[in-house]
């Protein structure tokens, strides 16, 4: 096992061959071997992967690729797999410790390649008197492919040292020298970052949250804007995706960012003109509504591997006549958003709303919210859900209706958003803690509604089945089993409800609420608006 | 992590050459694997090229933080390291003793390791003392190599009896037959009616074969030099029964 290692620049003037001789003149060096390597770097859209400060490289011989998983700064592969197959996703792997670190890193989210290089590397070992290697020199000469010119580019040399564990004088003898004799200079960033900016990119550029930070003091109009402008760019962001069937995160993201800013614009009120914001928040609800489908089967579809635990061995093999059926179900949504997103109307959405983003603030001066204070807004508004979530809760007894916890669930979105949109107002540290505490609360809320939900679906998905001649008497039983087990999975949801609200209603999250949401009195506020 | 021990009361049955195999097999598979050689001959650090010398010797691993991680060296393979032998592992009885609980000792100062490996293999010294009793209960599996004699079965056999008196779960205990010569009517017969033993002797058993002592040569486990070789895949099939026979009954 190799402790940390240490990557070196060689100027485009100095020659590795040059490089490679002042070494061995130098130390006790073994040529091992050299190799040549076409490399795809791989990661999901939202670059989970680099946020893991790692690399996924691939390489190709014949039918097999070959997947390492490397730490940046270093071209030593941690964990490895090999496959003939597809590796679209972290389940396409076979079973190895790389399935499992990627499944935990990827979760649902597809691989996409991001760019491609060629490296020659060569290998050299020192040795010592018994013939031991005590350090591995590294020698990388790397091209990067141009995709405008589908031609390949000199990109750099490096030098890497991997030291051996135990063996810390050979690492500094070396390191001394490369320093001091050789004067080469560290790589100061690895070289998936210097190949992307080589082609004008960045890395995680994309976040499914935005980077937007506000200033306590703007005006609330332009701090929303520019919060939901950002939300338009997540939308953007992920069209192609969608379009593109890659992965159920690209729409489940838009729809995110879609009921963000239907929040905001319907809770935050007297920022924006209401009759700007009505045909808007139409064209909105039609997106919520049309991007339903397709994003409800995509939860079926990826519910389904735990649908086949839940059910005896025997049974398992049953339920693929329900897979098949939630697969040609998703096929048919996305063609029809896919036919919605290219539609006229979406595009006249778009340009509509982005003009009523853009539009001059002066125009919006004389509505009450709009010149206030974007801090005092979103403090009032998140304390006033805050306290409804408390009161409807605190009104939910163990014989309430579930139509009570759907509404606490509502609430509790929505303060969700709203904590989210505003996070930047209060920092990440103090706010972190209670968006915790409130998806805790919500993963119950949600689950229970979830569960709800799902046994009725599945009872209309049965009847259909049944209609369509696919419901064998082996497939009724198995689904017949699964809704009987969602629904006991529901009771003992509803179970834990009291736990779980309690703990969010607690003496001590009640106290940081207030600290960080509750609002200065109004009359100090407007003292300070006026002056 | 997994604590796999290779013992025997005896010397001489390739216990050495069984963990410097399985490990090597076990990190080529991409586990991060750790050999302690606690024998103070040294051989499994001779094979690996490492120096059987460990600063401070066996008391300081004992007793200090630390001591142990400091001591582990990289071999020449990828995900395999070694904490050498040391001549003073002689005495390991007495460091031990000067502990509260000796016997609990080894596991203690190994359980640090947990995030750094997924399997320890111990290399340990023959004999039947405070040590290796401390071996057994630091182990989550014990391979027992067993060359196929009426002597050896016997050793085999007291040794079960020691666990059983001594409160070690003897269901831990793995024997698998080494250096069997098929050439010899008594290694032929014992294989094919193997001893009933708490759990059955594994069915994978290492031939008698030139290419182990050839490693003393190569100085590097089989898998490096002929991987193709009798024993070379004789103790393939063993790490793969280890692994799909063995590993699954231990938590």
């Amino acid at each position: 096992m190799s402790a940390v290692c240490t990557e070196f620049t060689i100027p485009a003037s100095q020659s590795l061959a040059k490089v490679s001789a002042a070494l061995k003149q130098k130390f006790t060096l073994v040529d091992q071997s050299s190799e040549h390597l076409d490399i795809q770097c791989l990661d999901s859209f939202d670059w989970r992967v680099y946020r893991k400060k790692a690399s996924i490289e691939v390489t190709t011989h014949g039918k097999v690729s070959q997947l390492c998983w490397r730490k940046q700064r270093s071209s030593q592969c941690l964990y490895y797999a090999e496959t003939s197959g597809k590796i679209d996703f972290a389940w396409d792997l076979p079973a190895s410790r790389l399935r499992d670190l990627l499944s935990r890193v990827l979760s649902v989210r597809a691989l996409l390649p991001q760019l491609e290089l060629r490296v020659r590397r060569r290998y050299l070992n020192k040795l010592n008197k018994d013939k031991k290697t005590v350090l591995r020199i590294v020698l990388h000469e790397y091209e990067l492919l141009h995709p405008a010119t589908a031609s390949y580019k000199k990109l750099q040399k490096r030098l890497e040292i991997v030291p051996v564990k135990g063996y810390v004088k050979s690492y500094k003898q070396v390191l001394d020298f490369i320093e001091g004799e050789l004067c080469l200079p560290k790589s100061e960033e690895d070289i998936l970052i210097i190949a992307l900016n080589a082609l004008g990119r960045q890395p995680a550029d994309y976040s499914s949250k935005g980077k937007c930070v506000l200033q306590a003091n703007m005006p609330a109009t332009a701090a929303i804007a520019s919060l939901l402008k950002q939300m338009l760019q997540v939308m953007a962001a992920n069209e192609q995706g969608i379009l593109e069937d890659i992965d159920s995160e690209f729409l489940h993201d838009y729809r995110i960012a879609l009921r963000k800013t239907r929040s905001a614009l319907k809770q935050i009120k007297d920022v924006f003109p209401q009759r700007e914001l009505e045909d808007l928040q139409l064209q909105m609800n039609w997106l919520g509504s049309v991007t339903s489908p397709a994003r409800d089967i995509d939860v079926y579809l990826l519910k389904f591997p735990g649908y086949r635990q839940m059910l005896p061995a025997e049974l398992q093999q049953h339920l693929e006549p329900l897979q098949a059926l939630l697969l040609r179900k998703k096929r048919t949504a996305y063609k029809n958003l896919a036919t919605v997103l290219k539609s006229k109307r979406y595009a006249d959405f778009q340009n509509q709303y982005w003009e009523f983003l853009h539009a001059p603030v002066a125009q919006r001066a004389e509505l009450v919210n709009a010149g206030r204070a974007i801090k005092s807004v979103a403090d009032e508004r998140i304390w006033k859900v805050y306290k409804r979530a408390l009161k409807e809760g605190n009104a939910i007894q163990d014989d309430s209706p579930a139509e009570d916890l759907h509404e606490l669930r509502k609430t509790c979105k929505k303060l969700r958003y709203l904590m989210e949109l505003f996070q930047s107002l209060y920092g990440i540290k103090a706010i972190k803690p209670l968006v915790k505490e409130l998806k805790g609360l919500q993963d119950n809320l949600g689950e229970y509604n979830d569960l709800h939900v799902q046994a009725e679906t599945l009872k209309e998905f049965a009847m259909e089945m049944e209609k369509q001649s696919a419901l064998s008497p082996e497939t009724q039983q198995a689904m017949s089993l699964l809704i009987r087990h969602i629904e006991e999975l529901q009771a003992e949801e509803r179970a834990h409800f009291a736990n779980r609200f309690e703990s969010f209603s607690s003496k001590e999250v009640k106290h940081k609420f207030r600290r960080l949401f509750k609002p200065v009195k109004v009359n100090n506020e407007l003292d300070a608006c006026a002056s | 992590m997994r604590i796999i021990a290779s013992y025997n009361i005896k010397g001489g049955v390739g216990k050495t050459a069984s963990v410097v195999n399985l490990a090597y097999l076990c990190a080529q598979e991409g586990y991060k694997t750790l050999v302690w050689d606690m024998d103070p001959q040294g051989a499994a650090s001779f094979y690996y090229r490492i120096k059987p010398k460990v600063k401070g010797g066996g008391r300081r691993l004992l007793i200090k933080k630390h001591a142990l991680e400091d001591a582990i060296k990289g071999t020449d393979f990828d995900n395999l390291d070694l904490l050498p032998a040391d001549f003073s592992y002689r005495n390991l009885d007495l460091f031990l003793e000067d502990n509260k609980k000796p016997r609990q000792r080894l596991r203690k100062i190994l359980l640090p390791l947990v995030t750094q490996y997924d399997f320890v293999f111990l290399d340990c010294a023959p004999s039947i003392s405070l040590t290796s009793e401390s071996i057994l209960y630091a182990a989550d599996i014990v391979l027992v190599p067993t060359i196929p004699t009426t002597l050896s079965l016997r050793t085999l056999h007291q040794l079960l009896k020691f666990c059983e008196k001594n409160d070690i779960t003897s269901m831990r205990l793995f024997p698998f037959f080494s250096m069997v010569d098929k050439r010899k009517d008594m290694h032929r017969m014992i294989v094919s009616n193997p001893p009933k033993t708490p759990e059955p002797i594994l069915n994978s058993w290492i031939p008698y074969a030139s290419d182990v002592e050839k490693m003393g040569i190569h100085r590097a486990p089989l898998g490096s030099f002929a991987p193709n070789g009798p024993a070379a895949k004789a103790y393939q099939a063993l790490w793969q029964e280890i692994k799909a026979r063995v590993l699954s009954k231990v938590s």
